[in-house]
């Protein structure tokens, strides 16, 4: 086992424009925050390894441009997608009612396998601002989004500061996990093609024709 | 009017350079648009010498206040020349004091300055050279950036009335969420330059932006758009002219606006990647075939095309240097050249990783790093690199991409009747603004019809006809020789067709129309029966 190369998890971070998901990934992996981010243009990424219950995995964040145009462009950058990430910003209401766009728009251009129960999460960036700049009763509007059983938001919900470094910890580590769920079930699938691939870790998933690599 | 020396070198140069077709294409082009400006004779813009002497030229860089430039850095220690505290910077600057580094540049920039059409079209080799092998001085950066959007054959270089009204008319009732969006991105457009931080220009930036977004309202605006705007207001620093090069900018080549330009905007870069990926592999087989085996090229090309390759530079004398190269042979080219001399630049790395290092590749390419020490070097890129492929590799490009575009705008037009409508909406304030400097209402609207559908040649041909039956023809300017009745010919041809493809469309958007007043116009124009 110990040869095996990392899993690798590719994560996409989509929200509007200015609702801190460069913030986000940059203080995640690098533990940093600064004003001083460009604009994202097209799409960027940054790497970080973590271990989720004893698997190492290598978590691929693809930070992309929040204007609603570059949407289109998402067929490149999404391909291979394990997690999605939206974000809106808890001082921004509208930021909050794309939230739902942002999702379709996805499953739409990455041509994922499994669009009813692919994973996605849900952070609300920017809870170190003063109360009185919050959305007025975000609690509230944020339930009727995520309860919404009729395409709604179902999603697991963090609400983070990148600036002070709250909660994107414990945020990213479900993302990972999610993302591992997600991949492990692909890798499952893949497998009846192609068995190089196989793995202990999907024994579990009922899979007949899986004979053992070694 | 040039002298002895420069011309014999030019002759020199012309012996041993490959062509220069695309910078006298552009020329053209920009010419050719800018043909019926009117001009505002009030100028106030400072430092514009009108007619630049040798001793005009050498008090420009004598008089020049170097305690204030922040773009250009001490060839010594790279540090800028504002706020210099180092004895390398001192020396520098004096040194810059005494003028351009030859008697040659001195007579060029005389010259380029006193009229930059005839100059560039009689010296093409060394304009090239000029340009991209010793780059503009810095001291004369904004005269000459204006120059070039300016280019004319009359040789007036105020700022068209049309510009200073259409920037004054639609300086009003931005739309809040457009204003928002630019807003958040303000100051991050260069967050480390504190040229970018003044309140000054922040507001500057905010109003060209939201000023371009009211005129086209189809392309509203596009996060990519900032590092330009930003780039060009730094060193022209005048809201009214930055806009009005924005609109020069994104009229010459069309192409070029489709890329910003939601719904056109994948269409256009998938174009741009394949075109690319074409000439890519003509110059560099191997190095193509290595990174297409594991790479996918759109994560990096698009950003780079989207920012104009500005995003991540190591500093903004080289985002100078790109857009020069933009402004002589045109956008897409330049985005092109220096997209290609940048993969080139990093073959080494480039190929020592292979599959499964995508990872490693994408972030150098994504990243300042690719440019790696070019800061240092930057003839060595610009001059030699980027002017080291046949111009024939990029000739013809718009003219396939406008096809392609103007395939996907039919295919719209049948469906979505706002977008056609919008589009002619645009098209008929350009061509109101030229009715009001010009009485030749017919030919005049095709023409700025044709500027924006067809490729550069056409256009080009077309006011050459208009020219030759109006007024005062600048004869003096050698290229109508040039032109073999054959080509003139088959030329005339292809507009004749495209006149008639635009009749085509007209018609269409005639029946799309429910503005009763301009479909009585329009309906006046062509014989709609």
């Amino acid at each position: 086992m110990s040869a095996r190369k990392k899993t690798l998890l590719k994560v996409i971070v989509l929200g509007d424009l200015g609702v801190g998901k460069t913030s986000l990934m940059q203080q995640f992996v690098n533990k940093k925050f600064s004003h001083q981010y460009k604009a994202t243009i097209g799409a960027d990424f940054l790497t970080k390894d973590l271990t989720i219950d004893n698997k190492t995995v290598s978590l691929q964040i693809w930070d992309t441009a929040g204007q609603e145009r570059f949407q289109s462009l998402g067929v490149a950058f999404y391909r291979g997608a394990d997690c999605c990430v939206l974000c809106y910003d808890v001082t921004n209401e509208k930021s909050l009612n794309n939230l739902s766009s942002w999702k379709d728009e996805f499953l739409v251009q990455s041509n994922v396998s499994n669009p009813q129960d692919f994973p996605f999460i849900i952070i609300g960036n920017k809870i170190d601002v003063d109360e009185s700049k919050k959305i007025p009763s975000l609690q509230k509007k944020l339930l009727n989004i995520t309860n919404n059983q009729l395409g709604g938001l179902n999603y697991p919900l963090f609400e983070t500061s990148a600036k002070d470094s709250i909660n994107v910890e414990t945020a990213f580590e479900n993302v990972a996990r999610m993302a591992l769920q997600q991949e492990e079930l692909n890798g499952a699938s893949r497998n009846d093609m192609n068995d190089d691939y196989h793995d202990a870790i999907n024994i579990h998933l009922e899979n007949d024709n899986s004979g053992c690599a070694c | 009017m040039c002298s002895e020396a420069i011309l014999e070198f030019e002759e020199s140069l012309a012996a041993v350079s490959s062509s220069h077709e695309l910078l006298l294409n552009n020329l053209e082009l920009k010419a050719d648009l800018n043909r019926f400006v009117a001009t505002r004779h009030l100028d106030d813009l400072a430092a514009v010498v009108e007619e630049p002497t040798e001793a005009g030229l050498l008090c420009l860089f004598s008089n020049y206040d170097y305690t204030l430039e922040t773009v250009a850095t001490c060839l010594v220690c790279r540090s800028q020349l504002a706020g210099a505290s180092s004895p390398c910077c001192f020396e520098y600057i004096e040194q810059q004091k005494q003028g351009p580094g030859s008697a040659l540049e001195q007579d060029y920039w005389t010259l380029f300055l006193a009229n930059p059409y005839k100059t560039i079209l009689t010296l093409p080799n060394y304009t090239k050279m000029a340009f991209n092998q010793m780059g503009v001085p810095f001291q004369l950066r904004a005269q000459v950036w204006r120059k070039l959007v300016l280019i004319n054959q009359k040789n007036y270089y105020g700022i068209p009335a049309e510009a200073t009204m259409i920037f004054s008319n639609f300086q009003h009732s931005y739309n809040q969420q457009i204003s928002d969006q630019i807003k958040k991105d303000l100051t991050r457009t260069f967050p480390d330059v504190e040229f970018f931080q003044r309140q000054e220009t922040v507001d500057s930036l905010l109003t060209i932006l939201c000023v371009y977004a009211n005129y086209d309202m189809e392309l509203g605006y596009c996060q990519g758009l900032l590092f330009l705007v930003g780039t060009l207001f730094q060193q022209l620093g005048n809201r009214e002219f930055t806009f009005h090069t924005m609109c020069k900018i994104m009229e010459c080549e069309p192409q070029m606006r489709s890329i910003f330009v939601p719904g056109l905007m994948f269409e256009t870069l998938e174009a741009w990647r394949l075109q690319f990926c074409s000439i890519f592999a003509l110059v560099d087989r191997p190095l193509y075939e290595h990174l297409t085996s594991f790479c996918d090229m759109s994560v990096f090309l698009y950003q780079w095309w989207l920012s104009n390759n500005l995003i991540h530079t190591p500093n903004l004398s080289i985002n100078s240097r790109i857009v020069e190269s933009c402004l002589t042979e045109g956008w897409q080219v330049g985005n092109f050249k220096v997209s290609l001399g940048l993969l080139l630049l990093n073959r080494p790395i480039l190929m020592s990783f292979g599959a499964g290092d995508e990872e490693v590749v994408y972030q150098h390419l994504l990243n300042e790093s690719k440019w790696g020490s070019i800061v240092n070097n930057t003839t060595s890129f610009f001059g030699d690199l980027l002017l080291s492929w046949d111009d024939k590799l990029f000739t013809g490009l718009d003219r396939n991409i406008v096809s392609s575009i103007d395939n996907d705008t039919r295919k719209a037009s049948l469906t979505d009747k706002d977008s056609l409508f919008s589009r002619f909406k645009n098209l008929s304030i350009r061509s109101l603004l030229i009715l009001d400097s010009m009485p030749q209402v017919h030919k005049l609207d095709n023409r700025s019809l044709s500027s924006v559908f067809s490729s550069r040649d056409n256009t080009s041909l077309f006011s050459e006809a208009t020219d030759s039956c109006g007024e005062e023809c600048n004869s003096s300017s050698g290229r109508k020789g040039s032109f073999s009745d054959s080509s003139y010919k088959s030329e005339l041809d292809d507009v004749i067709l495209e006149n008639q493809a635009l009749r085509f469309l007209l018609k269409k958007a005639y029946d799309a129309l429910e503005d009763t007043s301009l479909k009585r116009e329009i309906g006046d124009m062509i014989d709609v029966s």
